[in-house]
């Protein structure tokens, strides 16, 4: 392992995967700061480009748009009130509070502090447990990988969308469109209506960008007004820069939402936005002046946006050992290892030690690049987010018909086209699609570890995998468990609501 | 699983959407659930298709289907019963939305089959072009010069830095300009190499 972390270390020795991440943060950061624009926008329209890079360039140039993405969305919700992503909704109880009080560049700079610390921290950890985790994981069967990825849908499908049942219709049309083509256990082609170009089933770039690309266009278009934001950005009113002194106040706030970012982005489904507003809720009940909360709080920037970049290393945890994507960014991640040629799962440390290594190593001193950028960055970023629609929308559209086109397969710009409407509408219908395309890319893994699992079992597969396989036993009762709660839970609200009353 | 709350749908465009979604689903899941075994092209091992130790390749997408037709027959019940106390309304919250989305829709609809007989950077001129139109610049100028220098640069960064290749026109004339145009871009960027 030590072998390993050393080989990853000497492959980072080269520029162009600094200038790739770099590229990848000042586009994460651009659309991030733009409300209404996505990181996983950003991630889908580029994803086939990263296909096209060395797999140390590609993937540090995705995990530069995400890292990048995260901190962006702050720079809406500190200046203007508008979180540019989900992640940056806590921050908006007092950034805008403190733009007002003339305090702005105080507040976007603890952001990026916040941020990065944030980041650097939860990354470092990521790195030094990884590898562990991953030998642990390791011994672990085809029962207990087949259950853990099991309690992982339902955990992710029952929080994403506003109701669990809408989670769990989107992760079944992702396992079924995730089951066409050719099955991996006996060869048999599934699902094709005799379509050839369906044998090798849906590829996942037209489905990531018609789900993720295009319904943001479509809604960017709802509004008439000519801007994402129509107020106006002047960074002259936004004061002095942040100090030391009051950089040093908020470390104790800092570190514990770093914590609860960190543990929050192992489980997967949770995500940025949970981290954020657990962590300001923490700091807050912590501070020795709540009620200045919500006014205008230092604090109260550092929490939200530490926790949720620290959210961002620790999600790569169940994705590389385990080969479970906790949210859509991971998905597509998983889809760029895939085409890299690196299957996440147990075994990818043994496999490709270096490479993984070397690409843990990149997200932390990506952070250092991540630091300087947003420093210097800062105001292009504040005045960018005035940019026009109409030359903004385009521009999207035009890269995400070129991320589609560059795969060679003309059908798939009708895939993405195809897609891309129904996932407009399952989004007006507040559909997450983010269990669509987690259950879309899961389906292979799950159908091929229960084929394992039944072959072991020799027929009594019930009490193989109840009595034999205890770990296996447990998540699969815990995942029963929850799925019995959730249908219950409407019965036993209704029942306190008469007893109340 | 847990019912939908009336704020979730707020008006009857909604709950007839959701409706038309949620009974399409489950017709369309319950036919699959049907007929999947006929699904199951010739191919493969034959043996492994009918070892009953193994996973036969009609059993796992059948039980998808069959989880997906429950829960969707759910979401279509619950839906339904909101249908009474739904209050009159559109999807969209700005009139004109509908038109609006509809034509960016058609936009992109038709850019796919333009692309063949085009190619991309004359296709693409039509799409920008369009579409800044459409959503409210009309200084000509403006328009003009980013509808076409915006698919001139993205056809340079593709195809020459990333080595992504884009469609060219089935016309001699268009796809001899835009080659000549690239091999212009190539002498400013990396030198005239003859």
């Amino acid at each position: 392992m030590i072998d390993a972390f050393i080989e990853g270390f000497y492959l980072l020795w080269r520029i162009d995967t600094y200038v790739y991440i770099s590229l990848g943060l000042i586009l994460g950061m651009f659309v991030g700061a733009m409300p209404g624009l996505t990181t996983t926008l950003t991630m889908a329209i580029l994803l086939p480009v990263s296909f096209k890079l060395e797999p140390m360039l590609g993937i540090p140039f995705l995990i530069g748009i995400y890292k990048g993405g995260i901190y962006g969305g702050s720079i809406s919700a500190i200046l203007v009130g508008i979180p540019g992503t989900g992640a940056s909704i806590a921050t908006t109880f007092d950034g805008p509070a403190l733009t007002r009080k003339g305090q702005g560049r105080k507040a976007l700079e603890m952001a990026l502090f916040s941020s990065v610390t944030g980041d650097t921290l939860s990354d470092i950890f990521t790195l030094s447990l990884i590898g562990p985790i991953a030998l642990v994981v390791l011994l672990v069967g085809p029962p207990e990988v087949f259950a853990i990825i099991i309690f992982s849908l339902v955990l992710i499908a029952s929080v994403s969308s506003e109701s669990g049942l809408k989670g769990a219709i989107a992760a079944c049309i992702g396992l079924g469109l995730g089951l066409i083509g050719t099955d991996a256990a006996t060869g048999a082609t599934r699902l094709t209506f005799g379509l050839e170009i369906l044998s090798a089933g849906i590829p996942i770039i037209p489905l990531v960008i018609g789900i993720f690309a295009v319904p943001e266009v479509l809604e960017a278009v709802q509004s008439r007004a000519p801007r994402f934001i129509d107020e106006r950005i002047d960074l002259s009113k936004a004061g002095e820069r942040l100090k030391w002194p009051e950089f040093k106040r908020s470390i104790r706030t800092i570190l514990r939402s770093t914590a609860i970012g960190t543990g929050i982005g192992m489980v997967p489904g949770v995500g940025q936005v949970v981290a954020a507003f657990i962590s300001y809720s923490a700091a807050k009940r912590a501070s020795d002046d709540p009620d200045s909360y919500g006014k205008g709080n230092l604090d109260g920037i550092a929490a939200p946006e530490a926790a949720n970049n620290a959210v961002n290393g620790p999600t790569l945890v169940p994705l590389l050992t385990l080969g479970i994507p906790g949210d859509n960014i991971t998905a597509i991640l998983l889809g760029a290892f895939v085409a890299h040629g690196m299957r996440p799962g147990p075994q990818i440390f043994e496999e490709q030690g270096p490479m993984m290594y070397a690409l843990l190593l990149s997200m932390v001193l990506a952070n250092i690049v991540f630091l300087g950028l947003g420093y210097i960055l800062l105001k292009p970023f504040a005045y960018a987010i005035q940019a026009k629609k109409s030359y903004l929308v385009p521009i999207i559209l035009g890269l995400a018909f070129v991320g589609t086109l560059s795969t060679g397969v003309d059908t798939d710009v009708m895939i993405m086209v195809v897609v891309g409407i129904c996932a407009f509408i399952l989004r007006k219908l507040k559909f997450d699609l983010a269990p669509l395309v987690i259950a879309f890319v899961l389906s292979e893994p799950i159908e091929y570890r229960l084929a394992q699992t039944m072959l072991y079992a020799k027929g009594d597969l019930f009490s193989y995998v109840f009595v034999q396989r205890p770990v296996a036993s447990v998540f699969l009762s815990a995942a029963i468990i929850w799925i019995v709660y959730l249908i219950i839970r409407p019965w036993l609200n209704n029942r306190k609501q008469l007893i109340g009353a | 699983m847990e019912e939908e709350k009336t704020p979730n749908i707020p008006n009857r465009s909604l709950v007839i959407m959701a409706l038309v979604v949620g009974g399409g689903v489950t017709l369309g899941a319950l036919t699959l659930y049907a007929i999947m075994p006929s699904l199951i092209a010739q191919g493969g091992i034959p043996e492994a298709q009918t070892d009953f130790l193994r996973l036969s390749p009609v059993f796992f997408p059948r039980l998808a289907f069959a989880i997906l037709t429950g829960l969707s027959l759910t979401y279509f019940i619950s839906t339904a019963r909101l249908l009474k106390q739904a209050d009159e309304g559109s999807v969209f919250e700005e009139s004109g939305t509908l038109q609006r989305v509809l034509t960016l829709y058609s936009i992109a609809l038709i850019y796919p089959f333009l692309l063949p007989s085009l190619g991309y950077v004359v296709s693409t001129i039509f799409l920008m072009g369009g579409m800044t139109l459409y959503l409210g610049t009309r200084i000509w100028w403006q328009v003009l010069s980013f509808a076409v220098l915006t698919p001139i640069t993205i056809r340079f960064v593709f195809e020459r830095l990333l080595s992504i290749s884009l469609p060219r026109s089935d016309f001699d004339f268009i796809a001899n300009t835009e080659e000549g145009l690239m091999q212009v871009l190539v002498s400013i960027f990396y030198g005239w190499k003859g």
